[in-house]
C-alpha cells in the first residue's frame, strides 16, 4: 500500500504550488491511481500528476519535501528533472511511449462505445474532420481504422497537445453525429476505461481531455 | 351681525382644526406606507434574479453551472449601476420628443420616494437583462455577454420604456397599456435574447445537421428547476402588485390576478401535453405558469378575474407551442426565455387591451396595442442583433468548441460548480 508518509510530503507540496481545487484535483488522482498501488508505484503517480498540472515549480518543490522520507528524490536532482522522471516512470511500468499508447487505447475505447452498424460512416467523418483541423494524413487515417476495426495501432509519438487537439475532435464529431449528451458520455466512460489499463496507468487519458 | 360672523368663523375653525390636522397626517402616513410598499415590491423583485438563477442553471448542465449563475449575477450588478447612471434619465428623464427622456446622467430624484422608484426600476432592468442569460446559456463568452448586457441595460430597454412608461413617450400618449411590463420588460428581453440565441448559434450537437431532428440535452438539476419557478412566482407579487407604485386596495385585486393567471398558466401547459398524449414535463409546467406571469403582467390592473386566468391560460400553451416552434426553426434556447417572456409577453399585452373591465374588445385600444407589441420588436430585436453581430466580430461571441466540451465552468471561471461527482472534469483547470 501506498506510503502514507509519502502521501503527506506530495500534498503539502502541492499545497504550496496551487490553490484548493487544483490540490483537490491532484489528490483525487492519487487517490484513484495509487490506492491499491505498490509503494514503487508512487514516483510514476506522481510523474502522472505532474505531467497533468504541468509545472515544474511543482517537481522542484516535491523534491525538497521527497529528499526526506523517500528515494525517489534521486530521479529529480538531474540537470532535467522532467525527463529523469518520465525515464524513472517507464521503467517502473515498462512502456516507453506511454502517452501514445494511452491515446490509442482511448480510440479504441471510443470506437467499441460506437454503434458502428446504426454510422457506419463515423470513423471516416472522424478521419475527415482530423485532417480538415491539420492533423496528419498518416495518423487520422490510423485513427480511422482503429474506431473501424476496435484494433490498436501503433500511434505515432507526439505532443501532449496534439493527442488533446485530436480527442477534441473525435469530440466534436461525436457532439455533431450522435449528440452533445453521448458524446459526454462516451468520451468520459472511455477515459475510465482507459484509466484501469496499463498504459493509462502509465498515463492518464484525462490528460487529452 | 359683523361681530356674529367673525366669532362664527373663530368657532369653526376651533372646531374643524383637528380633523385638518389628522387629514394631514393621513397624507403623510400614505405617502411613508407608498415609499415602503414600492421598497417591499423592490425587493421582492430583486429575489426574483434567484429563481432566475437556479432556473437557468438547473436547466443548464453542470459543467455550465458556474457559468450560468454568474451571468445572472453579474446581471443584477450591472443592471443596478448603469440603470442608475444613464438608463433612469433616458427612460423617465424629461421626454420632450416622445422617444427618449433625459434628465442628465446619474439621476436619481431628491425625495425619498424616488430614490425607492429608483431601486424598484432598476431591478426590473435587471430582469430584463437576466432574460438572455439563460436562452444563450452553455455557449457564450462571459465578457461578451457581460458587454451585450450592458448595451441592452443601458439603451435598448430604457429607450423602449420611454415610449410607454414616460408620459411623454409615444406609445404612452397613444394609450398604451402595459400596466406592469409584458412587453416593456420581458418581451423587450426575449426580443433581445432571440437576436442573441439566433447571432450565437445552437449548442454543439442539439441539432442533427442532416434531418434537423432536436437532440435532448437535459438540465442537470430539475430540483432547481422547480425552486426557482416557486422564486420568480413568489417574487411576480411584487413585481405587478408593486407596478402600482402606492399602497392602494388595487393591489389585492392584482395579486389574484397575477396569482390565477399563473396556476391557468401551469394548467394550460398540462393540457397541451395531455391533450397531445405527450408526457407532462416538469420544466414546461414551470415554463407554463411563468408564461401566465408574463401575460398577465401587462393587464394585471385592469382585467376581472375570470379574463386574468383566461389570459394565463393561453399563455401556457402559447409557452408550449412556441417551444416547439423555436425547435422546429432550429433555434436553440436553453431555458425556453423566448416563448415565456417574448411569445406570451406578446400575447399578454394584446389580452390587455382585449379584456379591459367595461370596455372589452374595443378595437381601437387593440390596435394600440398591437403597434406597441410591434415597435417593442421592430425596436429591441434589430438592434440587439446588430450589437451581437459587432460583439461577435470584435471579440467573439461564441465560446471555443474545446471550452463547450470542457464546461464554461472551468474554461472562463477556473472553477467547478460540482467537483464532487463531476465525472469529465479535467485536471487542466483554468487553462
Amino acid at each position: 500500500m501506498a506510503d502514507k508518509r509519502t502521501r503527506r510530503v506530495f500534498f503539502t507540496a502541492l499545497s504550496r504550488v496551487f490553490e484548493g481545487n487544483k490540490v483537490y484535483d491532484a489528490m483525487l488522482l492519487w487517490q484513484t491511481r495509487f490506492a491499491n498501488a505498490p509503494d514503487s508505484a508512487a514516483a510514476d503517480t506522481i510523474k502522472a500528476i505532474c505531467d497533468a498540472m504541468d509545472s515544474r515549480e511543482l517537481y522542484q518543490e516535491l523534491y525538497r519535501h521527497l529528499k526526506e522520507c523517500s528515494g525517489m528524490a534521486d530521479y529529480l536532482l538531474k540537470e532535467d528533472p522532467l525527463s529523469q522522471l518520465k525515464s524513472y516512470a517507464a521503467n517502473q511500468s515498462g512502456i516507453e511511449d506511454a502517452p501514445a499508447r494511452s491515446f490509442g487505447v482511448l480510440v479504441v475505447q471510443i470506437g467499441r462505445s460506437l454503434d458502428l452498424i446504426e454510422y457506419p460512416n463515423l470513423p471516416l467523418q472522424v478521419k475527415r474532420a482530423l485532417r480538415s483541423k491539420g492533423v496528419d494524413a498518416s495518423a487520422a487515417d490510423q485513427i480511422e481504422t482503429m474506431i473501424r476495426e476496435d484494433r490498436a495501432r501503433r500511434i505515432p509519438e507526439s505532443s501532449l497537445g496534439d493527442y488533446a487537439t485530436a480527442t477534441h475532435i473525435i469530440y466534436v464529431v461525436l457532439a455533431e453525429v450522435l449528440g452533445p449528451v453521448q458524446a459526454d458520455e462516451i468520451l468520459s466512460n472511455s477515459v475510465k476505461m482507459v484509466d484501469r489499463s496499463k498504459y493509462g496507468k502509465a498515463y492518464s487519458a484525462r490528460n487529452f481531455l | 351681525m359683523t361681530r356674529r360672523k367673525s366669532y362664527l368663523a373663530l368657532f369653526s375653525l376651533f372646531l374643524f382644526s383637528p380633523l385638518l390636522h389628522a387629514q394631514e397626517t393621513i397624507y403623510s402616513l400614505q405617502d411613508h406606507l407608498d415609499i415602503v410598499w414600492v421598497l417591499v415590491a423592490g425587493v421582492l423583485v430583486f429575489f426574483m434574479q434567484a429563481g432566475f438563477a437556479l432556473l437557468e442553471t438547473g436547466m443548464s448542465r453542470a459543467k455550465n453551472a458556474v457559468n450560468v449563475m454568474m451571468k445572472n449575477y453579474t446581471d443584477v450588478c450591472m443592471a443596478s449601476v448603469i440603470f442608475w447612471l444613464i438608463g433612469y434619465s433616458l427612460m423617465f428623464g424629461e421626454n420632450t420628443t416622445g422617444f427618449f427622456g433625459f434628465s442628465g446622467i446619474g439621476l436619481a430624484g431628491d425625495t425619498p420616494f424616488d430614490y425607492a422608484y429608483l431601486f424598484f426600476q432598476a431591478m426590473f432592468a435587471a430582469t430584463a437583462a437576466t432574460i438572455c442569460s439563460g436562452a444563450m446559456a452553455e455557449r457564450t463568452k462571459y465578457n461578451s455577454y457581460i458587454l451585450s448586457a450592458a448595451v441592452l441595460i443601458a439603451l435598448v430597454y430604457p429607450i423602449y420604456g420611454s415610449w410607454v412608461w414616460n408620459g411623454g413617450g409615444w406609445l404612452a400618449q397613444l394609450g398604451f397599456i402595459d400596466f406592469a411590463g409584458s412587453t416593456v420588460v420581458h418581451s423587450i428581453g426575449a426580443w433581445c435574447a432571440l437576436a442573441g440565441i439566433i447571432a450565437v448559434g445552437p449548442r454543439l450537437g442539439r441539432f442533427d445537421k442532416r434531418t434537423g431532428e432536436t437532440r435532448p440535452i437535459q438540465g442537470h438539476n430539475l430540483t432547481l428547476v422547480g425552486i426557482g419557478g416557486f422564486i420568480l412566482w413568489f417574487g411576480w407579487f411584487g413585481f405587478n402588485p408593486g407596478s402600482t407604485l402606492a399602497a392602494v386596495p388595487d393591489i389585492a385585486s392584482i395579486a389574484i390576478n397575477t396569482h390565477l393567471a399563473a396556476s391557468a398558466g401551469a394548467l394550460g401547459s398540462i393540457l397541451t401535453f395531455v391533450l397531445r398524449g405527450k408526457p407532462v414535463l416538469m420544466t414546461s409546467v414551470v415554463n407554463g405558469s411563468l408564461a401566465g406571469l408574463v401575460a398577465i403582467t401587462a393587464g394585471c390592473a385592469s382585467m376581472s378575474i375570470e379574463f386574468a386566468m383566461i389570459t394565463g391560460f393561453v399563455g401556457g400553451i402559447i409557452c408550449v407551442l412556441g417551444t416547439d416552434l423555436l425547435l422546429k426553426l432550429q433555434v436553440d434556447d436553453v431555458v425556453g426565455a423566448v416563448p415565456v417572456h417574448g411569445f406570451s409577453g406578446a400575447w399578454g399585452t394584446l389580452a390587455a387591451g382585449m379584456f379591459v373591465s367595461g370596455d372589452l374588445f374595443n378595437v381601437d385600444q387593440i390596435v394600440v396595442q398591437l403597434i406597441g407589441i410591434g415597435a417593442g420588436f421592430l425596436w429591441a430585436f434589430p438592434i440587439s442583433f446588430l450589437v451581437y453581430f459587432l460583439i461577435s466580430k470584435i471579440m467573439g461571441l461564441r465560446s471555443d468548441s474545446l471550452h463547450e466540451q470542457r464546461g464554461l465552468d472551468v474554461t472562463e471561471h477556473a472553477e467547478i460548480g460540482f467537483p464532487e461527482f463531476q465525472q469529465n472534469q479535467t485536471f487542466k483547470a483554468g487553462s
